[in-house]
């Protein structure tokens, strides 16, 4: 015990990372039918991410076909380049070879998580130090909360190419965080020609990047790092008189998006030198925007528009797209003094809202709030009301519906497989069992969403004003 | 404003946080009471044909006349080649089916479970329906040993009787498979099972063959279960076989289908569960009621009709009871009509209900109806584990002042000065204090538990038959010392707090209720019945036998050492609860009450476990067990925490 505890101190990030992969291909050794078996699964397979269907696709391309003309195949043309490296997952060696790879993968992520969380991006911004700055995840932690997730494990397993996505999307904050412009808008940049929707992470990740560049030019300042709350202001008012050294925001922001356009229209044109075709560009990327595959997933989508008249579906795809769209800038000019809070909401809104969505990406999003897990509960402020004659003291903490949110996804991530189960083999449930499951699902994410939001607004407001610290939501 | 204050205030009242074990109890008791009171009028209801296609009982059936002659040649036939054997057998039953001009089809197979081989041969035949198109079909089903290992002599001869009658009418627009299984339960199950496998080969997961003819998809599936010799034997009742395996169910209306041509159109009585005398009052309903619950939780096959289930394909047996007047013409053409009926279908049957609880032939209790037994019974740990879990985020519990008590002690030490606003007030420590939650060990402990919980599954079925009594004996033994042991580590070694403890009761309950209440919409009976005998788990609380009497409850100290005794007592009586209601006593205690021997049902369970599916052990060792083990822990740790 006490050597293990050891080894554990010394080398905290090896013992971590060896047992995350360690335990991913174990339980893809021991149960040999297990990997298969998840990628079949509706929760974590969607038509836009299966690894069947990236199977499907590589046979078509390998025998010289286009592998976007049966409709089946929606994932982007260089996860063909890369797959036909790796041997046909079908026998047992190609199963743990591709197993590896997405272990690999996963520990790329964690590593990534890893040096955001010790970035310190999370606590202590340009305009703004956090007053909970002392109770900051530790970066090992929340490493570990990636490889140990219960989802990102099975998402692991059942390899879904939204792994890439995740695992670039999580390269492109690390980079950001380390200041590094062009490759964090590489990364993002490859991330949203994966899958799409990481584009709505742009303004976000390109205000975090702004953010550390000004920290870097106005470190030159003496700096007081200590948690004490009440220091913040002066903080925030020492750094704003530094602007001087501060890079402009407007040609940053052009330089930003302009590296991503170029990136992405290389990978692009790098696709098309694969392909017979353009016909990628519509299966790929128009997918996402018209849903032409109501396969069922856990998101929120499939259900609405299997049931949507025609009429009205262009103008609903519309509302839905621009739903989600609307939500990018404005967690950008609200999180102004905390980017990283603002990126993490974006990811969190991507992986409720997208229109494939899949207990992967959730996961992968539940894990990566412990970088705002200075927010979390734990913080305990006593409340006082007066009413009448009596006063009463109260506990309130800033996370306030973490347990009965979690205990919510526990029971739909039961609930879930057997609904399915009921409605398509046993023929004795329907299609609303398990919409009502994805319904369940969903609020408790939007759930756990909406609380980080009122944290990390509330950690916002007690830095301003000290004195509101413990006052219940209803006196501000 | 005022509102809101009062609703906070009660959510930090003390009353609140003593509500939970009662509120707990009061679940498990109304789920309880819940069941009994379906059998009343008003919660359940008559049975009704729903889906319009079915047209139950309104052909007029032409079997009889000469078929009876036919009839009685083919039972003579099967009797003298019943000493066969087996392959002269087949070979005798293949040439029948010949004569009839439908072309026969065999598959063997072969399960082997804890050093027993189970084999045997399905033969069965297709009517091609001349109004068919080979998409669909339904299945006639006679096995050659019904469910208690007789001769099925009538049911075979009716069989062919009823194929070589059948394929004279130009009606039918499904085809017909006839199958005439060794037994009752593996062959269906080897035949269904290979219907349904897109695999070429034979099956080496199950050593269950392919098969050489198929038809369409099944819409239904009848068995005639008529163990009755050369010289016929008139019967009173036919008892309608109706469990699935995994307790699923056929949809309701084959069962009316069966029940009203039957009872409305031959006259013949029907009865459930071998129940012949049924008043349709409370006893006889509530008795009906508890054998169906039973035989569901137990998950295992009770006919040729159990195989079908899982595969979504609606079947019954019918099996004749008693003495009477009604002869096999009789059951010809009850099965006949119930033909005629299923060919009538347009789609599957959907229309009526898939969950339901049968109190009579005639009587139903519909989901809506009994699900929140199970349901409150589930929830009970949910609740029990919300509020453990809101009581670890509270201070020690050293000692739980009284509100508005002027306690001494209170005043010195408990009282903590807030300013605010102008005001200043003094208030207990214990309400503002909120200690930070130690998840690691308590998450690691209850991982590690479910893990444990593959050994006993694989462990009863993979030995040989003659050590499984053995096998049990000794997990029973390692289940009563495992807990002690983990929590001596846990308390000792790992030096886990008595917040840590209820933590991982918290989870431990969290997971339990999660996976009773996901249960308890697959195979409702079971989820009521684990759920019941897990039921005192709620309850368990770290012993405080021997510790200092301030770390006993307001009550005891109170009420002085009379109390504390009081309250050993009730804590010896919750242990020995414990200890009684555990996975291997129950089932120690299954076999004294249906006086069968341990190694037979063990044996059993294993053959449900490889052959037919049957995920009843997992329930037991990886749902209940772990939380079971788990409850231990939470209460030798109280007992553990004192030796120290």
């Amino acid at each position: 015990m006490t050597s293990l505890r050891k080894v554990y101190d010394d080398h905290p990030k090896t013992v971590v990372f060896a047992s995350g992969a360690l335990i991913r291909i174990l339980a893809a050794l021991v149960f040999p039918r297990l990997p298969d078996l998840l990628t079949l699964r509706p929760e974590i397979s969607t038509p836009v991410n299966s690894f069947k269907r990236l199977q499907e696709g590589l046979f078509l391309h390998e025998r010289g076909l286009d592998p976007y003309d049966g409709g089946i195949f929606h994932q982007a043309p260089l996860l063909l380049s890369l797959f036909s490296l790796v041997p046909n997952p079908s026998s047992w060696i190609g199963r743990l070879i591709s197993i590896v790879l997405y272990t690999g993968l996963d520990l790329l992520s964690a590593d990534c998580l890893y040096s955001i969380a010790d970035s310190g991006a999370g606590y202590k911004t340009r305009l703004f130090t956090s007053p909970r700055s002392d109770r900051v995840w530790k970066p090992i932690s929340v490493a570990a909360a990636y490889l140990f997730n219960p989802y990102t494990l099975l998402a692991c397993l059942g390899r879904p190419t939204s792994v890439f996505t995740t695992t670039l999307i999580l390269l492109s904050i690390s980079h950001a965080c380390q200041r590094q412009t062009v490759t964090a808008a590489f990364a993002l940049a490859m991330a949203s020609y994966n899958s799409f929707h990481p584009i709505l992470l742009l303004p976000p990740v390109g205000l975090l990047c702004y953010d550390r560049l000004c920290i870097n030019s106005s470190n030159s300042q003496p700096f007081t790092t200590n948690g004490d709350t009440s220091f913040a202001p002066q903080n925030g008012i020492k750094i704003s008189t530094d602007q001087r050294n501060h890079p402009q925001p407007l040609p940053f922001a052009l330089k930003f998006t302009t590296t991503f356009t170029v990136f992405l229209t290389f990978l692009l044109l790098l696709s098309r030198l694969i392909l017979p075709s353009w016909n990628f560009l519509p299966a790929v990327y128009l997918t996402p925007l018209t849903l032409p595959d109501l396969t069922p997933n856990p998101g929120l989508w499939w259900y609405f528009f299997i049931e949507m008249f025609d009429a009205f579906r262009s103008f609903f795809l519309g509302v839905f797209a621009l739903h989600m769209l609307s939500y990018s800038v404005p967690f950008c000019l609200r999180f102004q003094k905390q980017p990283l809070v603002a990126v993490v909401l974006m990811m969190g809104v991507v992986a409720i809202f997208e229109p494939y969505a899949n207990a992967g990406t959730a996961g992968a999003w539940l894990s990566s709030l412990g970088l705002v897990g200075h927010l979390f509960e734990g913080e305990y402020h006593v409340l006082l009301i007066s009413y009448g004659p009596i006063n009463v003291a109260l506990v309130s903490s800033a996370y306030r519906y973490t347990f009965p949110a979690l205990a919510a996804l526990l029971y739909s991530t039961f609930l879930g497989p057997a609904f399915h189960h009921l409605w398509i083999y046993a023929g004795s449930g329907n299609a609303n069992f398990f919409y009502a499951i994805t319904l369940v699902w969903s609020l408790a994410l939007l759930i756990i969403l909406t609380d980080t939001v009122y944290s990390a607004l509330r950690d916002e407001w007690e830095a301003e004003r000290p004195e509101g610290k413990g006052k219940d939501v209803g006196q501000i | 404003m005022p509102l809101l204050a009062r609703l906070l205030t009660l959510r930090n009242s003390p009353l609140l946080l003593q509500l939970p074990p009662f509120a707990s109890a009061l679940c498990i008791v109304v789920g309880i009471a819940w069941l009994f009171i379906l059998p009343l009028d008003e919660y359940s209801r008559q049975t009704y044909v729903s889906e319009n296609a079915i047209l139950p009982g309104q052909v007029h059936t032409y079997f009889g006349g000469s078929e009876h002659n036919v009839f009685r040649a083919y039972r003579q036939e099967v009797y003298g080649i019943s000493g066969w054997d087996e392959r002269d057998r087949l070979n005798a039953v293949e040439s029948v089916i010949r004569d009839i001009g439908l072309k026969p089809a065999r598959q063997d197979y072969r399960y082997t479970v804890a050093g027993e081989d189970i084999e045997g041969t399905n033969l069965y035949t297709i009517l091609q329906g001349p109004r068919a198109d080979a998409t669909e079909a339904m299945v006639l089903i006679a096995a050659w040993r019904n469910f208690d290992g007789q001769v099925n002599f009538s049911g075979v001869a009716l069989v062919l009787t009823l194929a070589r009658y059948f394929k004279r009418w130009s009606i039918w627009s499904k085809d017909i498979i006839v199958l005439i299984p060794s037994d009752s339960t593996y062959g269906p199950e080897a035949w269904v099972s290979a219907y349904h496998s897109t695999a070429t080969e034979v099956t080496s997961s199950r050593n269950v063959s392919e098969l050489p003819i198929k038809a369409g998809a099944l819409q239904a599936a009848v068995a005639i279960d008529y163990p009755v010799g050369p010289w016929g034997h008139r019967f009173d009742k036919l008892d309608i076989l109706y469990d699935g395996i995994n307790g699923a169910l056929p949809n309701l209306d084959l069962l009316n289908t069966a029940v009203s041509i039957a009872n409305g159109q031959m006259g013949i009585g029907c009865s459930l569960h071998g129940i012949t005398a049924h008043s349709d009052k409370y006893p006889d309903r509530l008795k009906i009621l508890t054998k169906g619950v039973i035989t569901q939780s137990a998950g295992h096959a009770t006919g040729p009709h159990s195989a079908f289930m899982p595969y979504h394909v609606d079947a019954i047996t019918l099996k004749t009871l008693g003495d009477g007047w009604h002869d096999e013409m009789s059951l010809g053409r009850t099965t006949e009509s119930i033909f005629r009926s299923i060919n009538n279908l347009l789609e599957h049957l959907h229309q009526s209900f898939f969950f339901y609880i049968l109190l009579g032939a005639q009587r139903f209790v519909s989901i809506g109806n009994y699900l929140p037994a199970a349901m409150l019974i589930a929830g009970n740990f949910t609740v029990t584990a919300l509020a453990l879990w809101v009581q670890s985020g509270r201070a020690p519990i050293a000692s739980s002042p009284k509100s508005g008590s002027t306690n001494k002690q209170l005043q010195e030490g408990q009282l903590e000065v807030v300013k605010t606003a102008g005001a200043i007030v003094l208030i207990p420590k214990q309400a503002t204090r909120t200690v930070q939650r130690q998840l690691f060990v308590p998450v690691l402990a209850v991982l590690a538990v479910h893990l444990l919980g593959i050994l006993p599954i694989q462990a009863l079925n993979t030995l040989n038959r003659a050590y499984l009594s053995l096998g049990l004996r000794i997990i029973a033994a390692i289940s009563y010392i495992l807990p002690a042991f983990i929590a001596i580590i846990l308390v000792r070694g790992v030096k886990v707090s008595r917040q840590q403890i209820q933590i991982m009761q918290s989870f431990s309950l969290l997971l339990l209720g999660a996976a009773l209440s996901t249960l308890a919409t697959l195979n409702f009976s079971l989820a009521f019945v684990v759920g019941v005998l897990a039921a005192p788990l709620s309850f368990v609380r770290p012993l405080s036998i021997g510790r200092r009497s301030s770390n006993g409850s307001d009550v005891a100290i109170a009420m002085g050492s009379m109390g504390r005794y009081g309250q050993y007592l009730v804590e010896i009586l919750g242990a020995l609860t414990w200890t009684a209601v555990s996975p291997p006593t129950v089932l120690y205690a299954m076999t004294w009450y249906f006086d069968k021997d341990m190694q037979w049902m063990l044996l059993e369970m294993a053959k449900g476990w490889h052959a037919q599916g049957v995920y009843t052990p997992l329930v037991i060792w990886s749902i209940w067990w772990p939380a079971w083990i788990l409850g231990g822990i939470v209460l030798v740790a109280g007992a553990a925490e004192r030796v120290e």
